[in-house]
C-alpha cells in the first residue's frame, strides 16, 4: 500500500510539473480601448477588415487584460454602446491554471459575441453622424481608469469626423491648427498621455485623407501622445502590430 | 303383591368397611350376600305354603299328624341343601383366592428377579464404562502429532503483490461507477480539462496519467471506491482465511486439541458468515448501482438541456444589449460545457450498465482471488492439548443412560417384592382365617324358616300356633356337624415361593447399592 501511495503522489506532482512548463511569459496585462465606427462612411470591406482585426486582437487577449469597447459617438444624445471587462490576472505570472484557462476563452467567446453586434450591419444604415471627438473624449476616461496596465487605444475607424461642429467630408472643412489651439485652451481635448494610439481603417492615400492624419496627428499632439506612421494605416493584417514602439 | 326386599332396601351393614378389599371379607361377602337372598326365598316360600295351607284349614287344629308335616319337611330339605351350599361355597372361594395369590407371588418373585438381574447387568456394564472413561482419561497422543498447518503460499512478498494487485483491479473495475455516481464539480471538471491536455504531451504516458488525474480529481469517489474495495478485499481475505480454518481442523481428528478445535471453528464459522454477507452486501450495491447510472447520468443531461435551453433562450431575448448578453453566453458556454460533460459520462454510464454482469462475474472473481488468497496464506497451530479423547463425551452420556436404567431396574425390583410380601402375607392371612366360624349362626336362621311357616299358618288362619295340635312337634332340621377349625389347603409351592421371596429379597439387598448413582468424573481438562 505504501508503495502504491508514493507512486500515486509521484504521478501528482508529476502532472503539477508538467503543467507549469511550456506556460506563458508573465504578462501583468495590458489594457485595449477599441473605437468601432460602424458609420455609413465606410465600406462594408473595410468594417469586415476591423472586424477580423479585432477578432484577432481578442484572440491575443491573456489572462489579466482588460477590453472596452466604444461604439463611435454619434453625437447629439444619441447614445454610443459600450461594453468594457477585464480578464482576471493569473494567480501565479505565467502560470494559467484550469479555470484560468477557461475563463480566458469564455472572455474571449463573450468579446467575440459583443463584436458581432457591435459590427451589425444592419445597424450602420441607421448611422448617421460620427463623433470622433467624444469618442476620444470616453476613451481617455477609461485610459485613466486602467490605472497601471499600459494602456492601447485601436480606432477602427476612417477618422472623419461627422458632426455640426466638424464635417470632414472635404479637404477644405478639416479644422486648422488654430482650431485645435483653441480647444487646447479651452481644455477640450482630452488627455491621451501614456496610451499608445492605434488607427486601423483610415484614407491614408487621397489629399483628404492625408489632411485628416496631419489634423489627427497635431490633436493627438496636443491630447498628450502621439501617432506614429507605422500606426496610423487604412488596413492591419497582423493583431501583433497593434502597439507602440517602446511598449 | 310383591314385599320389599330387605337386603335390598338396606344398605349392607359392612358398608362401610368394604375399603378392604383383600381381606377374607371381600371372599365372604358375595356368598353372604347369595345366601341371604336364599334364605329370603324359602322364607317367602314359606308364608306361601303357609297361606296355602291355612286357606284349606291345614293342618287341622285338633287333630295330631304322625310324621313330619310335608310342607315343613319339603323346606327343611331345602335348607339342608342351601347350608350345603353355602359350606362348599365359602371353601372353594377361600381355596381359589389362596391360589391365585400363589400364582401372584410367584410372578411377582420372577419380576423381582429379572429386576435383581437387569441390576446386576447395568452395574457391570456401568463398571466397564467407568473403567473405558478412566482409560480415555489417561490417554495421552503422541508429542510428535502437530495441530495446525503451514501456509501454502509462503512468499510474504508475494502475498503483498497479489494483494495489491488484487486491489488495483478491484478499484479500476469499480472507480467508473463512484465516478458516475459522485460527479465532481465544475471547477474540478476545466482542471481536469487542462490537465488531460497537459498530459497529452508525454504521448504514451498520457494513458496512465489521465486515470490517475481522473482518480485524483474525483476525489470522494476515490475514497469511496477505495474505501469500497478495500473493505472488499479485506473481506475476502478474511473470509477465505476463517474458511480455511473451518475446512483444516476436525475434533475427531485430534481428540485432544477438541475442545480449541471446536471453539476456533465456532469463532471462524462467525467470521465467515459475517465475511461473506458483508461481500454480498457490497457486490450487491455496486451492481445495483451499476445498473442504475445510465438512468441517473441521462437524467443529468436532460437537466442540463433544459438548463442549456433557457440559457440559449435567454441570450436571444437579450438582442443586442452588450451587458446581458455578456452574461447570457457565460450561462449558455457554461451549460454547453456542463452537457457535453454530462453526455460523455451518459455514454461511458450506458456502456458500463450494459456490461453490468460480466463486471459482477469479474467482482466475484476477484472476491474469490482474494478469498484464495487468505486460504492459502493462513497459518495456525493449535497445539496445546486443551481437550479430551471424543469417545469421553458418548462414552459419559451411556454411563448416565445406565445409571437411569439402574435406578429404573432397583425401583421396579423393590415394587415386585413389595408386592410379592403383601401377596404372601395375604395368603397366611387367608389360611388362617377360619372363614366356616359363621356356620352356628347360619343354620340358625335356616331353623327359622320353619318357625315363620307355622307362624305364618297359624296368622291366617287367625289362630295361635301353640293351639295347632300339628305343630306341637319339634321343628328342628337337622344339620350335619360342621368343623369349625377345618384348615384350607395350603398350596404345595408355597413354602417354596416364601424360600424363593427370601432369596430374591436377599439378592436384592446384595445388589441395591448399584443404583447408587456414580456421578460424571469431572474432566482433566475442563475449566482448567
Amino acid at each position: 500500500m505504501k508503495a502504491t501511495l508514493v507512486i500515486l503522489a509521484s504521478a501528482l506532482i508529476g502532472v503539477g510539473c508538467d503543467s507549469a512548463v511550456g506556460g506563458e511569459s508573465p504578462n501583468p496585462g495590458h489594457s485595449y480601448i477599441v473605437g468601432i465606427d460602424i458609420s455609413g462612411s465606410r465600406t462594408k470591406a473595410e468594417m469586415d477588415e476591423s472586424k477580423q482585426l479585432l477578432d484577432a486582437l481578442i484572440q491575443r487577449l491573456q489572462a489579466g487584460d482588460h477590453l472596452t469597447l466604444i461604439e463611435v459617438y454619434q453625437g447629439g444624445r444619441e447614445p454610443a454602446r459600450q461594453w468594457s471587462d477585464s480578464i482576471r490576472a493569473p494567480r501565479k505570472a505565467g502560470q494559467l491554471t484550469g479555470s484560468e484557462r477557461q475563463r480566458l476563452e469564455d472572455f474571449r467567446n463573450i468579446a467575440r459575441m459583443q463584436t458581432s453586434i457591435l459590427f451589425d450591419s444592419v445597424r450602420t444604415r441607421e448611422i448617421q453622424r460620427t463623433d470622433m471627438f467624444g469618442t476620444l473624449a470616453r476613451a481617455a476616461d477609461y485610459a485613466k481608469a486602467s490605472r497601471n496596465r499600459a494602456t492601447t487605444l485601436l480606432l477602427l475607424s476612417d477618422m472623419m469626423n461627422e458632426t455640426p461642429d466638424v464635417n470632414m467630408t472635404s479637404r477644405q472643412d478639416v479644422p486648422g491648427d488654430g482650431w485645435i489651439r483653441q480647444r487646447a485652451a479651452a481644455q477640450r481635448i482630452p488627455q491621451l498621455s501614456g496610451v499608445c494610439v492605434v488607427v486601423a481603417g483610415a484614407d491614408v492615400s487621397s489629399a483628404r485623407g492625408a489632411a485628416i492624419r496631419r489634423f489627427w496627428n497635431k490633436y493627438f499632439e496636443a491630447a498628450g501622445t502621439r501617432v506614429s506612421p507605422d500606426n496610423y494605416r487604412n488596413m492591419i493584417s497582423d493583431p501583433a502590430e497593434i502597439a507602440c514602439s517602446g511598449n | 303383591m310383591s314385599l320389599p326386599n330387605p337386603f335390598w332396601a338396606k344398605p349392607h351393614p359392612d358398608a362401610i368397611d368394604d375399603g378392604d378389599e383383600h381381606g377374607v371379607y371381600e371372599i365372604t361377602k358375595k356368598t353372604d350376600y347369595w345366601f341371604n337372598r336364599e334364605v329370603y326365598q324359602l322364607e317367602q316360600e314359606a308364608k306361601q305354603l303357609a297361606a296355602e295351607w291355612a286357606e284349606k284349614g291345614l293342618p287341622r287344629h285338633d287333630v295330631e299328624r304322625v310324621g313330619v308335616l310335608e310342607p315343613e319337611q319339603m323346606l327343611g330339605m331345602k335348607c339342608l341343601e342351601l347350608f350345603r351350599q353355602w359350606h362348599k361355597r365359602v371353601r372353594v372361594k377361600m381355596q381359589d383366592r389362596i391360589q391365585s395369590g400363589s400364582a401372584a407371588l410367584n410372578r411377582l418373585i420372577g419380576e423381582a428377579r429379572s429386576e435383581v438381574n437387569a441390576l446386576e447387568a447395568t452395574a457391570t456394564e456401568r463398571k466397564h464404562t467407568q473403567a473405558q472413561i478412566e482409560s480415555f482419561l489417561q490417554f495421552k497422543e503422541p508429542d510428535t502429532t502437530r495441530v495446525g498447518y503451514d501456509r501454502i503460499f509462503r512468499s510474504s512478498v508475494g502475498f503483498w503483490i497479489f494483494a495489491i494487485i488484487l486491489t488495483i483491479a478491484e478499484f479500476t473495475a469499480n472507480f467508473p461507477v463512484f465516478r458516475l455516481l459522485l460527479p465532481m464539480d465544475s471547477t474540478l471538471v476545466s482542471l481536469a480539462a487542462t490537465l488531460g491536455e497537459a498530459a497529452e504531451s508525454h504521448t504514451w504516458l498520457a494513458g496512465p496519467l489521465v486515470l490517475f488525474q481522473d482518480i485524483l480529481l474525483h476525489f470522494e469517489a476515490f475514497l469511496v471506491a477505495l474505501i469500497a474495495v478495500v473493505i472488499l478485499v479485506l473481506l475476502g481475505k478474511t473470509t477465505g482465511s476463517s474458511a480455511r480454518s473451518i475446512v483444516a481442523f476436525r475434533a475427531s481428528e485430534s481428540p485432544m486439541a477438541a475442545t480449541t478445535i471446536r471453539s476456533h471453528r465456532r469463532q471462524h464459522v462467525t467470521v465467515f458468515i459475517a465475511g461473506v454477507l458483508g461481500i454480498a452486501a457490497v457486490l450487491s450495491f455496486m451492481y445495483f448501482s451499476r445498473g442504475q447510472i445510465a438512468e441517473t447520468a441521462q437524467s443529468r443531461v436532460q437537466s442540463d438541456s433544459v438548463s442549456l435551453r433557457q440559457a440559449l433562450a435567454d441570450q436571444q431575448a437579450a438582442g443586442t444589449d452588450l451587458a446581458k448578453t455578456a452574461a447570457t453566453t457565460q450561462r449558455v458556454t457554461d451549460a454547453t460545457r456542463t452537457l457535453r460533460q454530462h453526455l460523455d459520462d451518459a455514454a461511458y454510464a450506458q456502456t458500463v450498465q450494459r456490461i453490468n454482469r460480466p463486471i459482477v462475474l469479474l467482482n466475484i472473481g476477484l472476491v474469490l482471488a482474494a478469498m484464495t488468497l487468505g486460504f492459502v496464506y493462513k497459518k495456525e497451530d493449535l497445539t496445546d492439548r486443551q481437550g479430551e479423547h471424543s469417545s469421553l463425551r458418548p462414552l459419559r452420556a451411556r454411563l448416565q443412560a445406565l445409571e437411569r436404567e439402574a435406578l429404573g431396574h432397583a425401583r421396579g425390583a423393590r415394587t415386585s417384592l413389595s408386592g410379592a410380601a403383601a401377596q404372601a402375607g395375604r395368603i397366611n392371612h387367608l389360611l388362617e382365617s377360619h372363614p366356616l366360624r359363621e356356620w352356628q349362626g347360619k343354620q340358625d336362621r335356616l331353623q327359622s324358616v320353619i318357625l315363620q311357616f307355622r307362624g305364618e299358618n297359624a296368622r291366617v288362619r287367625g289362630l295361635d300356633p301353640a293351639n295347632v295340635i300339628a305343630f306341637a312337634q319339634p321343628s328342628r332340621i337337622a344339620f350335619p356337624e360342621v368343623n369349625e377349625d377345618e384348615e384350607l389347603r395350603r398350596p404345595t409351592e408355597f413354602d417354596q415361593l416364601l424360600e424363593e421371596l427370601s432369596e430374591a429379597d436377599a439378592e436384592y439387598a446384595r445388589v441395591g447399592a448399584y443404583a447408587i448413582p456414580t456421578g460424571v468424573q469431572p474432566s482433566r481438562s475442563r475449566g482448567s
